[in-house]
């Protein structure tokens, strides 16, 4: 039977060529998708709210911006709201979910754990803890306290879990790692329970942050998360290959050369900053960074060197989406977003579910 | 060629290693046995490099202690005893990451890589499957597609811990076989540890037997598999016997009803 396989093969020229072509025209096919969800979405979002502009002179808008086209025809009171509000918006919720996405797909890699997500290493209860501090100790009201200390809270956070789990009695394995997560989020949650029950008066203000928004978001959150949403996207989108060795276990990497605590801790801390910076400015924002990344895996079947990216580019449609959604559903008034994303995600998982015969 | 010297691992606070030394020539193979808990995997990992152990680890004439994680994983590699079946990877993805340590922290795989994981693939009967996901092979394929990843890091040295096990009969010939005919047309030299001591008596050119974490044994498969030796460790009658072509049979006896 060998020797009839080793004729075909032979037969062949031992070369799949043509069949690896295709599955980089199927890559390349998706990412064409990704780029036009984005798109669709971004401009859906600046069509859409209380005060009706074209959808032709915003799309001749944002044209303008490419040399040698028209000028736009656009009021100042249209420009102004495009601007001002609704760009900075689709902005903001585009690199929020991008952050989101992109975190879970490599914290998934990287730990092996269908179920990790961007919040897994006591990030979102460190900038818990930090934005209720800022909240409660009246800086609510400066426009980059809360943000900032809830960036500094999630820092905190996944440096405690990863100091925790990284002593040698500990076997700096990936589930000590993620177990010292779950205690040092716990702890953090606790600490910050107990400074809400101390300062009932700010619990509204907390809630909202909790629930996530992007309503109250300006350039100002966009340009405190830019910086760091990008660098971290730039070094997960290069470690694509990284984490699919990392997928085969720590042994069978390490085989291969890879220095796994090293290579892992890169991976994990670029993740981290990413959603941290997302958590600063928008606050909790849940299901994005567990459902994106299957969603994608599910919708191609692709390995992770392929998803990662995917992740990113539908992971930005996604909220900004939902924050559509968000902001229609009971206008003039606003829904938490993060109820959105679990309402539309859910189901949209069950059908993708439903439809690939299961998460393999 | 590999030289270890006083190998000696500790795990747990115990050493399942103690001393160890072998050495094996280029292009030849060379099996562990030993009963469970002798600390043969433990061995094999040290040998990869890729636990702690005292003493010195030589291949091709050069301590792997030198140089970095990549370079020791271009010398000398491993097929794990139970190979993670990754999702979602092709046949020929899967192969060619056997090429990670001949690539930068964040590169990816040149022209010629691919050509190389191409030749793996037909060397290994596998070009039909290229573009089949590795999760959908049988267990023998897979098997070989791990051996293939292996060969694709062009390591000198090749371990194999345990590479017939949940293996059909036909199926552990057949990836032994294939290991066996690798060594011979590229000079690879192969440590294994076998529990079937027939088979790896069929395949390898030396034995060590390694009870305690000691090496109590070595030589040919003839002179190691030795009844009274094979007793004394595996606490177990045995019989020897030799097949039809003069190979070695190992069958273990039944130990009389109530002697248990």
């Amino acid at each position: 039977m060998r020797d009839a396989a080793r004729v075909r093969g032979a037969a062949t020229g031992g070369r799949a060529r043509p069949l690896a072509a295709a599955r980089a025209r199927r890559a390349a096919l998706w990412t064409s998708a990704g780029v036009g969800s984005v798109v669709v979405a971004g401009v859906a979002g600046l069509v859409v709210g209380p005060v009706a502009v074209p959808t032709a002179e915003v799309v001749r808008w944002l044209l303008s911006w490419v040399p040698f086209t028209a000028a736009p025809t656009l009021s100042e009171q249209d420009l102004a709201i495009l601007t001002q509000l609704r760009l900075p918006r689709v902005v903001l919720g585009g690199l929020v979910g991008a952050a989101l996405a992109v975190s879970g797909a490599a914290y998934q890699a990287a730990f092996r754990n269908p179920l990790a997500d961007p919040y897994l290493l006591g990030s979102a209860a460190g900038a818990g803890l930090g934005a209720t501090l800022a909240i409660t100790l009246g800086l609510g009201g400066a426009s980059l306290a809360v943000p900032v200390a809830a960036f500094a809270g999630a820092l905190v956070g996944v440096g405690l879990a990863y100091a925790m789990a990284s002593t040698r009695a500990a076997g700096r394995t990936s589930t000590s790692l993620v177990l010292a997560g779950v205690a040092i989020a716990s702890f953090l949650t606790a600490a910050q329970t107990y400074l809400q029950q101390q300062n009932t008066d700010s619990l509204r203000e907390v809630y909202s942050w909790m629930l996530g928004r992007l309503g109250t978001g300006g350039w100002h959150e966009v340009l405190l998360a830019l910086p760091y949403v990008t660098a971290s996207a730039a070094v997960l989108l290069a470690s694509r290959r990284l984490l699919v060795v990392l997928s085969l276990g720590d042994v069978e990497a390490a085989s291969l050369g890879v220095r796994v605590g090293r290579d892992r801790a890169i991976v994990v801390i670029a993740a981290s900053l990413a959603t941290a910076a997302a958590v600063a400015v928008a606050g909790l924002i849940g299901f994005v960074g567990l459902i994106v990344p299957h969603a994608v895996r599910m919708a191609t079947g692709a390995s992770h060197r392929v998803t990662v990216g995917l992740s990113l580019l539908f992971g930005a449609s996604f909220l900004i989406a939902c924050d559509i959604v968000a902001r229609t559903l009971v206008a003039p008034g606003e829904l938490p977003i993060g109820v959105i994303t679990a309402f539309i995600g859910a189901p949209f998982f069950a059908l993708i579910l439903r439809r690939s015969g299961g998460a393999r | 060629m590999i030289v270890a010297t006083g190998l000696v691992v500790s795990r747990g606070g115990a050493d399942v290693v103690r001393g160890v030394s072998i050495d094996v020539a280029g292009g030849a193979w060379l099996t562990i046995v030993g009963p469970n808990g002798a600390g043969k995997s433990s061995m094999l990992l040290a040998l990869a490099g890729l636990i702690p152990a005292a003493g010195s680890i030589v291949v091709g004439g050069v301590s792997i202690a030198e140089g970095s994680t990549r370079t020791r994983a271009r010398r000398v590699a491993l097929v794990a005893q139970q190979p993670v079946v990754p999702e979602a990877l092709t046949v020929a993805e899967y192969v060619s990451l056997g090429r990670t340590p001949h690539l930068s922290f964040f590169g990816t795989e040149t022209a010629r890589d691919h050509e190389l994981a191409d030749e793996v693939l037909a060397r290994i009967d596998l070009t039909w499957a290229a573009e089949r996901r590795v999760d959908t092979l049988s267990g023998g394929e897979f098997r070989r597609a791990v051996v293939g990843r292996a060969l694709a890091q062009e390591a000198e040295v090749l371990l194999l811990d345990e590479p017939t096990t949940g293996l059909d009969l036909g199926h552990q010939v057949d990836v032994l076989e294939l290991v066996d005919e690798l060594r011979r047309e590229r000079g690879i030299t192969v440590v294994s540890a076998m529990h079937d001591l027939t088979l790896a008596a069929r395949f390898s050119d030396r034995f060590a037997l390694l009870a305690h974490g000691e090496i109590v044994a070595e030589g040919t498969p003839a002179e190691v598999l030795d009844p009274h030796v094979l007793a004394r460790h595996y606490g177990i009658a045995v019989h020897v016997v030799h097949g039809p072509g003069g190979e070695l049979i190992v069958v273990p006896a039944r130990t009389p009803v109530g002697r248990r």
